[in-house]
């Protein structure tokens, strides 16, 4: 970004002049350098200063500290954002040149607040100006619009401090009037009972809470006691199912072990059966056999006089049934 | 079955006209030779029992073969009859029926004698004897021989076996060691 292309530094708030009354010493991390130069104006919301460079101004992030021309203030690691990097003139028979520098300040602790003010008043003091002029920019910032309304005088006071001064006692005056009619209208519509009550109310919201607390307390002992009843049954119910599946497993046990037994007996019965079944077959080809052979020889062997024999006694066994 | 109600039927008929003129006898006889006939030509039976043949020409046939035979004029007609009624081809059948219905009337009783060797004559007819006694009829025996019977006999009259073959004892042993009797 050119310095050209720089926002033009308006700042709110009234600059104080300084002239060889403070130093700043701009110091760039990212860089290195730290440049150091001569605070030309001041306010609370920002400042300039200017310096002598022959280099490439560097307008990175960069920390501010600043310190008075008697060395017996510093005030170190402000935050800023650089809004304005102007040339002021040129050295001859160089390329080094006098800029000006305007910062803005960042945003500040309460403390940070307080002892820049501290610093604008030393450097007021030390300028030969009025104390008073510290403690108006103190009001200022805290009223943003009258700073307003006084920024439109423009440096047309900075030259006037008297009138500046008697800006400041009627301030001072209004601030206080401000501050009794507060008072008395607090007074009035009865803060001190207001917030009498309000105490009240308080305490009673704290007996309640207590109240609740013990309830809660007597609630949570209660849970706990039916967690430990719930333990315990829960132990009860597994040792009444482990008794159970135990007598289950018994009881299928001896089934299974009354089953082998039958099956067994089944089997040597079977055995039997088919040991007698075999020995009758082999009883019944045997037979067989023998009555085949049987028929075979008396085919063999049997003559006319077996036959007129055997038709003997046929012919009798009928006459017999006669 | 229905076959056989039917030819019993017609056997009926014909013994009952025997009965009334006394010749069942003798239409049980000529029933025989001509069953005996058919048996011997196969080829006259064939045809005059096989519908396909107009029944004009089969009664024909028929006819030529009864002039020539000493059949009685009921038996010719009866034979003519089961030729219109188409059966003629049961002729055996009805025949058989006729001759046990025949033997009731007589009081005769057919016995089948089956013998594992020839029966001796005297042997035969003290079997006749023993039958008669025992069925209080007279007794037609119908011989025949069957080797596989070993030794022995076997008689059969109607419902009534007598067993008295060497094989019917071998199966009869055979039965009672199976049984385990003799064990």
């Amino acid at each position: 970004m050119e310095v050209s292309d720089l926002p033009t530094e308006r700042r709110k708030h009234r600059r104080l002049q300084l002239k060889g009354d403070g130093v700043a010493l701009l110091r760039t991390p990212s860089s290195h350098k730290t440049i150091v130069g001569e605070i030309m104006d001041i306010s609370v919301d920002g400042v300039s200063f200017r310096y002598i460079s022959g280099e490439e101004p560097d307008h990175g992030p960069s920390e501010l500290s600043l310190v008075s021309a008697d060395h017996s203030f510093y005030l170190g690691s402000l935050p800023i954002r650089t809004v304005s990097d102007l040339e002021m003139a040129k050295i001859p028979f160089g390329s080094v040149s006098t800029r000006r520098r305007g910062l803005k300040f960042g945003k500040m602790g309460l403390l940070g607040m307080l002892i820049l003010f501290l610093y604008v008043a030393i450097s007021l003091c030390n300028n030969g100006s009025s104390t008073a002029y510290a403690a108006e920019q103190a009001v200022s910032h805290e009223s943003s619009a009258e700073t307003v309304n006084e920024g439109g005088h423009g440096n047309s006071q900075g030259a006037d401090r008297k009138g500046d001064l008697l800006d400041l006692l009627y301030r001072f005056m209004n601030f206080a009037l401000l501050v009794i009619i507060l008072g008395w209208g607090m007074k009035k519509a009865g803060v001190k009972n207001l917030l009498a009550s309000r105490v009240k109310d308080i305490r009673q919201k704290l007996d309640e809470l207590k109240s609740e607390k013990a309830a809660f307390e007597s609630k949570y002992r209660d849970i706990e006691e039916r967690l430990r009843a719930f333990e315990e049954e829960k132990k009860r119910i597994i040792e009444e199912y482990k008794s159970e599946g135990q007598a289950e497993k018994d009881k299928i046990v001896a089934e299974a072990k009354a089953r082998v037994k039958q099956i067994i007996d089944q089997a040597e019965l079977i055995i039997q059966q088919e040991m007698q079944s075999a020995r009758d077959r082999l009883k019944q080809e045997v037979v067989d056999l023998a009555a085949e052979k049987a028929q075979d020889i008396l085919s063999k062997r049997i003559t006319d006089d077996d036959q007129d024999k055997l038709v003997d006694e046929f012919i009798e066994r009928v006459g017999k049934l006669h | 079955l229905r076959g056989s109600k039917v030819t019993k039927r017609y056997a009926k008929a014909l013994l009952g006209l025997g009965q009334e003129d006394g010749r069942f006898e003798e239409y049980g006889k000529d029933l025989k030779d001509f069953t005996e006939f058919c048996s011997n030509n196969e080829e006259f039976r064939n045809v005059i029992a096989n519908q396909v043949f107009p029944v004009e020409d089969r009664k024909a046939i028929l006819k030529t073969v009864m002039v020539k035979s000493h059949f009685s004029d009921t038996v010719k007609h009866f034979l003519s009859l089961l030729l219109d009624k188409n059966r003629i081809g049961a002729i055996e059948e009805i025949t058989r029926h006729y001759e046990r219905l025949t033997d009731e009337i007589s009081n005769i009783a057919r016995a089948e004698i089956i013998t594992a060797k020839p029966l001796k004559e005297e042997a035969q007819k003290k079997l006749v004897n023993a039958l008669e006694d025992l069925t209080s009829k007279t007794i037609r025996a119908e011989l025949s021989e069957d080797s596989g019977l070993i030794g022995g006999m076997i008689v059969k009259i109607g419902d009534l076996v007598l067993n008295g073959s060497v094989k019917a004892q071998l199966e009869g042993l055979k039965e009672s060691l199976k049984r385990g009797e003799y064990s």
